[in-house]
């Protein structure tokens, strides 16, 4: 590994989660100049963070199979010949594969490669809900990333809602760590995740992973209830208190149930949502596909995009976990030295007879995944009209339905006439929102009216690396 | 039962007596836990139990001390100190703090050492820092 930077590599890879760093891992023993790019304090994305070594030790630590298997790839590819660059953030894309990044000192750098390969992962989904902008109210994954990058709980007292998985995974580390979980609200009902079952026969290690969260969280007296969600959060300047309620099975909630609890922190999920906005910069075609998370980034069975010598792996081609990202990573990898004939055929096509095969479990699961995370109609009906949606412009679902019954009926008109996505975050937080009211109010699906549009720079520029670049 | 620790009134301030010489460290925790009660929170430890912690460190948040970890996220050593507000909404003046803590949200956004509009979930807190919430 080094930190010297040159203007021309042969594959620069954009994200250095699961799928990023095992395609760098496979890489440079071929002769390959590889660049990883990644906008995080360390690398190894969201799944594989863990205490930096700077910060502390830890007196038992024992990660999962498949943590441990990341952090071997994210150690070995320390020792490789490639540049890995963190805390550099993409901001922009243009022909010929030119990619202009600012580096942590707010440089601006102009790269130019043969081969992108997009692995940037996937962010949270939120449902809004009446004072989801208190300070306290916090995503599942935040509350995941204090405790394990930093060592910090968010609060002595918490509380889990939202729907699918991840919530008890949370909440899971959250015992874990010695917090106190009040209760886990899922607002789907048991028999949802049951029948889905059948479907897990290839995932053995997931079903094993969901069976130590659950023990865990029954064993601890964790009351999970399900067909509950959040109603409101109370506090005067920062969360104080929840108003909980139980809904019926299409998601509508029963008057007369409303329970208020106590917590200091509250942490909401409601599944995950692909970072399509670098790939679509460089013109990827996107499909929307609710069963695989949203919008996601169009491949063929080598992974390539519609873009040529453009790839993508991992979560932007459907939500799918840390084992699906290894899985495509090596498919990436595999494609890509193909690409550069560093591979011989026989031993390219029996390797991906072999991948092939396993992604496409990985795709079964996929759908089961996402299944958990359908948001009913009645949950987007039922949020009062003074709640705040985009959270950047502070505009309510009132302004949006309003905007909607005025004519904005698709995303980049709803964009330009009512300013929603247009803050700081660029529509990442309340996006899939807006795809899912616009399908509830006009009855068209969002392939029908296409996604937000994008443009560079992916993330607000600091004035100082433009100036910087002018000189 | 005996009371839980953070509902004791905790002891007075110490006032440096000489501005060259710094306070002890049981000093500092005194006024840290002092502040902490005088803006009505409750001095809660949040810090996991099982990590043996390196190097401490102090920064100032709103001209306040607060003490932290190197290596931990700004993010973090705000939330461990009992600064959960990061700044104040554009229109409606509201009190926003962290969502995500990826860097996607841009609510956790402060003043770090001057420099405006920095996600404290993207920033590693160094010694010395100065920085500033609601800007």
């Amino acid at each position: 590994m080094d930190n010297q930077t040159q203007s021309k590599y042969n594959v620069v890879i954009i994200g250095s989660g699961f799928s990023g760093i095992v395609a760098a891992n496979l890489l440079p023993d071929s002769g390959l100049s590889v660049l990883v790019v990644d906008e995080n304090l360390h690398i190894g994305g969201q799944l594989l963070r863990k205490i930096p070594d700077k910060l502390g030790d830890y007196e038992v630590y024992h990660p999962d199979y498949v943590k441990k298997i990341g952090l071997r790839f994210v150690e070995s590819a320390k020792q490789k010949k490639m540049t890995i660059m963190n805390r550099t953030c993409l901001m922009g894309i243009y022909p010929n594969n030119r990619l202009l990044l600012e580096s942590e000192r707010k440089e601006i750098l102009d790269i130019t490669c043969d081969v992108i390969l997009f692995a940037s992962g996937a962010r949270e989904r939120f449902l809004p809900f009446k004072g989801w902008t208190l300070p306290g109210v916090i995503s599942t994954g935040m509350a995941q990333v204090l405790m394990k990058s930093s060592g910090i709980l968010p609060a002595h007292r918490i509380m889990v809602a939202g729907s699918g998985l991840f919530l008890f995974s949370a909440a899971y580390e959250i015992l874990k760590n010695k917090g106190k979980v009040i209760s886990v609200l899922e607002q789907s009902g048991m028999m949802d995740k049951i029948r889905m079952v059948p479907t897990l026969l290839h995932q053995f290690s997931k079903v094993a992973e969901g069976g130590k969260y659950l023990s865990k969280i029954y064993l601890s007296g964790v009351p999970v209830k399900y067909r509950h969600k959040v109603v409101e959060a109370r506090g005067n300047g920062e969360l104080e208190e929840v108003v909980i309620g139980k809904v019926d099975s299409t998601g509508k909630l029963i008057q007369g149930t409303e329970k208020i609890i106590k917590t200091g922190a509250l942490a909401v999920g409601y599944g995950f949502v692909p970072n399509i906005e670098a790939p679509q910069l460089a013109g990827c075609e996107l499909e929307y596909s609710g069963s695989k998370g949203g919008w996601t980034v169009k491949v063929n069975d080598s992974l390539e995009t519609t873009v040529p010598n453009v790839f993508a792996a991992g979560e932007i081609t459907g939500i799918g976990g840390g084992l699906k990202s290894i899985n495509e990573g090596k498919i990436a990898a595999v494609n890509i030295l193909k690409k550069f004939e560093k591979i011989p055929s026989t031993q390219y096509y029996s390797q991906m007879a072999k991948l092939t095969k396993e992604r496409k479990h990985h795709m079964q699961f996929v759908h089961y995944f996402n299944s958990l995370y359908n948001i009913p109609h009645n949950a987007l009906l039922d949020i009062p009209d003074d709640t705040i949606v985009c959270r950047c412009e502070d505009i309510t679902i009132g302004e949006i339905k309003k905007g909607i019954a005025a004519g904005y009926k698709t995303p980049k008109a709803i964009k330009t006439g009512m300013r929603v996505t247009m803050g700081n975050c660029q529509g990442r937080t309340c996006g899939p929102i807006i795809y899912d009211i616009l399908t509830l109010l006009t009855g068209k699906q969002p392939d029908q009216t296409g996604p937000f549009h994008v443009r560079p720079p992916l993330k607000p520029l600091s004035i100082e690396a433009l100036a910087g670049s002018i000189k | 039962m005996s009371e839980p620790f953070y509902k004791k009134v905790p002891t007075k301030p110490v006032v440096n007596p000489d501005a060259n010489t710094p306070l002890t460290k049981s000093a500092i925790r005194c006024n840290f836990r002092y502040n902490h009660f005088m803006r009505g929170k409750i001095m809660e430890n949040l810090r996991i139990g099982n990590i043996h912690r390196k190097v401490p460190i102090q920064f100032t948040v709103n001209g306040e001390t607060v003490s932290a970890y190197k290596g931990e996220t700004l993010l973090a050593a705000l939330i461990a100190g009992g600064y959960r507000e990061t700044k104040i909404s554009p229109l409606k003046k509201e009190p926003r703090s962290a969502l995500c803590g990826m860097g996607v949200c841009f609510e956790c956004m402060v003043t770090v050492n001057g420099e405006p509009n920095t996600r404290s979930c993207m920033t590693e807190v160094q010694e010395n820092m100065v920085v500033e919430l609601n800007g």
